[in-house]
């Protein structure tokens, strides 16, 4: 069991700049386990740029981030050794791209590219590898006679499930999502949350998740982070920062919102 | 009887900055106390800030200033103060909340709908289930609506069905915002029920009542919130 009395990942003054522009600025924070944490705000707000910085993809300016891994104990990201840093990746962290297609190699099988994160791990069994890669598919509701197709063949909707199966195989600890739900219609949308809400509870998954929409916020986040020009405007319980804004730019986020 | 609910100092204004920085006052300088066992109404006429009230004692409204005491697993905790986590903790262990609307999630059943909370409590899935379904049953939802989503369910149904997921978990502390608007009186006296039968248990209620009879069936207390009004 993991520790829950501890944050598994820490912030601490965060800092990215592109030469002399800011893409983030001074962001700390904690997230425990079992934690989703949302990042709002609108284009350009340094949304994405956090989420590299934290996920170990890009190198901050300044400040680091923490983690506490299963295998290796506390682990500094940014100046942890390289193996270590891609054995986390491949294994208890997981990264949800906003477009599928960066997240799965598409010219081999959706089994295919379930089993070489899990081959990552030392799986070597071929029916072990499969069998789980079938499970997997049922979990994200992909009929398991899909499993020798190639995923440009999928749907968008069932290249984005595809991709998080892809995550999911290794028992990640934090997943980092990029706008998981954009660029898909409004119902494979709904059942995609759906399935995200399920899963991030019952496996107790922590979750960093960015997004411009703010009924996804809603619906997955505990608390919210809301960005702009690279720093955190306003933070706190997702229904309160939505309900009751304080800054003026978070109350101009939310009366922005279109009632359907 | 033991205090669940301490309120000290309570200041709440809204700032609309998209409106030129237009300040609404909603109460100032409140003070209230519920106890174990005991059911405080919010009385006053609509825009007086009884739901404002009942969204700041459960975190979802931040007030400026004051306090909100909430006697948690033995200890009281600021929710002011609190952390999101803190808040969290305390809203599915201790305070339960019954809105005037359900927010419906796409796909989610009503039965399930109902059981989440104690589901997340506890991790029992069937005992969560069987205890939905009671309660769906004491509230009328006939059975062959649990399966569905509540997106499609009549006004009345969706309230019953928000109705019975916020007593799915028997919480120390339970707030409601007009559980009866749109009830037939039948199902009202359900709801009266199932308030007094919390009561019972030791539950500390804070509600919003606009039927008369209802509020006079389960509450010990009214507390006016005019003077807070003209207050602030």
């Amino acid at each position: 069991m993991q520790d829950n009395s501890k944050p598994l990942v820490s912030a601490q003054g965060l800092t990215k700049y592109y030469g002399d522009m800011i893409g983030c600025k001074d962001v700390s924070f904690d997230l425990w386990p079992g934690e989703v944490m949302g990042i709002v705000g609108e284009s350009g707000s340094g949304k994405s740029t956090l989420l590299s910085c934290l996920s170990g993809r890009l190198q901050p300016s300044e400040g680091d981030v923490s983690y506490v891994s299963r295998e290796f104990g506390p682990v500094d990201i940014h100046s942890a050794l390289e193996p270590v840093r891609r054995k986390l990746m491949r294994t208890e962290w997981g990264i949800v791209h906003q477009n599928p297609r960066d997240g799965l190699r598409l010219g081999v099988t959706a089994g295919a590219n379930l089993g070489e994160r899990l081959m990552g791990t030392g799986a070597r069994h071929y029916g072990n590898i499969r069998s789980k890669a079938i499970d997997w598919l049922g979990e994200v509701e992909i009929n398991a006679d899909r499993i020798d197709h190639f995923p440009k063949t999928f749907s968008g909707g069932m290249q984005q499930r595809l991709q998080i199966a892809c995550n999911l195989v290794t028992e990640p600890r934090v997943i980092f999502m990029d706008e998981p739900t954009g660029g898909l219609d409004v119902s494979v949308q709904a059942r995609l949350l759906d399935l995200l809400r399920n899963l991030v509870a019952r496996l107790g998954l922590s979750v960093i998740i960015v997004t411009h929409d703010l009924a996804v916020a809603r619906l997955l986040a505990h608390r919210l982070m809301v960005m702009k020009g690279g720093q955190v405007v306003e933070s706190g319980l997702t229904d309160q920062v939505l309900d009751d804004p304080q800054h003026p730019y978070t109350q101009l986020l939310v009366s922005s919102i279109l009632q359907a | 009887m033991s205090v669940r609910i301490s309120v000290k100092d309570l200041n709440k204004t809204f700032t609309l900055h998209t409106q030129g920085g237009t300040s609404i006052g909603v109460f100032s300088d409140l003070n209230l106390e519920v106890k174990a066992g005991e059911c405080v109404a919010l009385a006053g006429e609509s825009g007086s800030g009884k739901s404002s009230l009942i969204c700041s004692l459960y975190g979802n409204y931040k007030p400026q200033s004051g306090s909100i005491d909430i006697l948690h697993d033995g200890e009281t905790v600021d929710i002011l103060t609190a952390t999101p986590r803190e808040i969290l903790d305390i809203r599915n262990r201790t305070m339960g909340y019954v809105s005037q609307f359900l927010r419906v999630v796409p796909r989610v059943s009503a039965l399930d709908v109902v059981a989440e909370p104690l589901f997340s409590l506890t991790g029992d899935q069937a005992m969560a289930c069987d205890r939905a379904a009671f309660l769906l049953k004491r509230l009328n939802i006939p059975p062959t609506l649990w399966s569905l989503p509540p997106a499609t369910f009549s006004g009345g149904e969706q309230q019953r069905v928000n109705i019975a997921r916020g007593f799915s978990v028997e919480y120390p502390i339970l707030l409601l915002d007009e559980p009866t608007a749109s009830l037939d009186a039948g199902n009202c006296q359900v709801v009266v029920k199932l308030i007094k039968e919390a009561k019972a248990r030791g539950t500390a209620v804070v509600g919003i009542f606009h039927d008369e009879e209802v509020r006079d069936e389960v509450s010990d207390k009214l507390f006016e919130m005019r003077s807070f009004k003209e207050a602030a």
